[in-house]
C-alpha cells in the first residue's frame, strides 16, 4: 500500500539523504529526490494505466514531502537512545543553511528547536536534550505523531492528532490517509498494539523510559547515542572559557 | 487522586507525547508537567504563565483534571497566554 510505504520510506531514506549524508556527496534533497524520481514515475503509471490518482495526493502526500521527515529526524535523534545505530544531528550551520535553501523555513521552525537544543548543549546540560517519556505513536503507521511540527509548518490545520474511539479503545492517527487505511478494514488492525499501547496496559514495567529501553532489549552499550559526541554544536563557536 | 494519561502538545515543539498526571491536578499543574518535556529543551522558555487548551476551550488554573471533564488520552494544549 502506497501510503504505508511513504511512511517507512521518509523515515529511512528521508533521513539518510537531508542529514545522515556528508554535504559534499548530497546530490539532491530527498524533497527533489521524491518529486524527480518517485513522483514523476508513479504519475506516468497511473496515467498510462488509466488510473486516478490516490484521494490523499495532493492534499496529504505532496505537502508531507516539505516536512515529515525533518519531524522524524528530530524524533529519531531526540529518542536516540531507542535506536539500533548512532543518528547524526546533521545541523551543523553549514548544513541548516542547506537545509534551509531546501526547504525554505526550516529555520523559523526545525531551526528553532535545534537553537534550543543547541544551546543546551554548548551550555554542558545533554541531558535536557533526552526525554523523560514517550511520543505517542500513530495506530496506523507505528510511527510517531509529529503533527505539532506539520501544523508548525503551515501544512496542517490543527497540531492535533485525529482521535477514533472504537470498542472502548481510543484509536490516534498521525493523517487522514493513515486513518482511512485502518478504517477501510479495521478487524484486521484491531490487535496491533503500539508500543504506547503496551505501556499503558501495563506490560512495560517501569513504567519509565528506562523501563521500555529494557522491555526493548537495549543494554545502555546497545542503546543509540549521538554520532559525533555533539562535535556540530561547536562548529564555527569560539572555545569556552572553562570557569575557575 | 490516581495517574492520568493525556497527549501533551506544548506550543512550538514538534511532537505529541505521554504526559502522566494526576486527576486531582489542578491545570497550573498540568501544564507546568506538559512544559517539563518541551520548555527549555525544544523550545525557547519565556516569562509569563502557562495555560491549557482542551478541545479548543482554555481551561481555568484551579479546575482540576476531573472537574474539567478531561478523558483519558485526551490532547491538552499547552502554551504561554
Ligand atoms: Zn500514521
Amino acid at each position: 500500500m502506497f501510503w504505508r510505504s511513504w511512511h517507512i520510506f521518509a523515515l529511512l531514506t528521508g533521513l539518510s539523504m537531508d542529514y545522515y549524508t556528508p554535504l559534499e556527496h548530497r546530490k539532491h534533497s530527498f524533497k527533489e529526490f521524491m518529486n524527480e524520481m518517485v513522483v514523476k514515475q508513479f504519475m506516468d503509471q497511473f496515467r498510462d494505466f488509466g488510473l486516478e490518482l490516490p484521494w490523499y495526493w495532493d492534499d496529504h502526500f505532496l505537502k508531507e514531502l516539505d516536512w515529515y521527515h525533518h519531524a522524524l529526524h528530530l524524533g529519531v535523534w531526540t529518542w536516540r537512545q531507542t535506536a539500533w545505530w548512532n543518528p547524526d544531528a546533521g545541523v551543523s550551520p553549514e548544513e541548516r543553511a542547506w537545509l534551509e535553501e531546501k526547504y525554505p523555513g526550516w529555520n523559523d521552525t526545525f531551526g528553532k528547536q535545534w537553537d534550543v537544543i543547541t544551546e543546551n548543549i554548548r551550555d554542558g546540560k545533554p541531558e535536557l536534550t533526552l526525554p523523560e517519556t514517550f511520543p505517542m505513536v500513530c495506530n496506523m503507521c507505528q510511527i510517531p505523531l509529529v503533527t505539532p511540527a506539520g501544523f508548525l509548518f503551515g501544512k496542517l490545520d490543527s497540531p492535533e492528532p485525529l482521535i477514533v474511539d472504537r470498542d472502548g479503545r481510543r484509536l490516534l492517527f498521525c493523517s487522514e490517509p493513515c486513518k482511512w487505511v485502518y478504517e477501510q478494514n479495521p478487524e484486521r488492525f484491531a490487535g496491533q498494539l503500539t508500543i504506547i499501547d503496551r505501556f499503558l496496559s501495563g506490560v512495560i514495567q517501569p513504567p519509565t523510559v528506562d523501563g521500555a529501553l529494557a522491555y526493548m532489549g537495549l543494554s545502555p552499550e546497545e542503546q543509540g547515542q549521538d554520532a559525533t559526541n555533539y562535535a556540530w554544536a561547536f562548529v564555527n563557536q569560539p572555545a569556552r572559557q572553562i570557569a575557575g | 487522586m490516581a495517574l492520568f494519561p493525556v497527549q501533551g502538545i506544548f506550543e512550538g515543539d514538534f511532537v505529541v507525547m505521554l504526559i502522566p498526571v494526576d486527576d486531582a491536578d489542578p491545570m497550573s499543574i498540568v501544564a507546568e508537567k506538559v512544559a517539563h518535556h518541551a520548555a527549555g529543551r525544544r523550545v525557547a522558555p519565556q516569562p509569563g504563565a502557562l495555560q491549557v487548551r482542551h478541545r479548543g476551550q482554555v481551561l481555568p488554573d484551579t479546575s482540576t483534571v476531573i472537574d474539567a471533564g478531561v478523558a483519558p488520552l485526551d490532547v491538552l494544549q499547552v502554551g504561554y497566554r
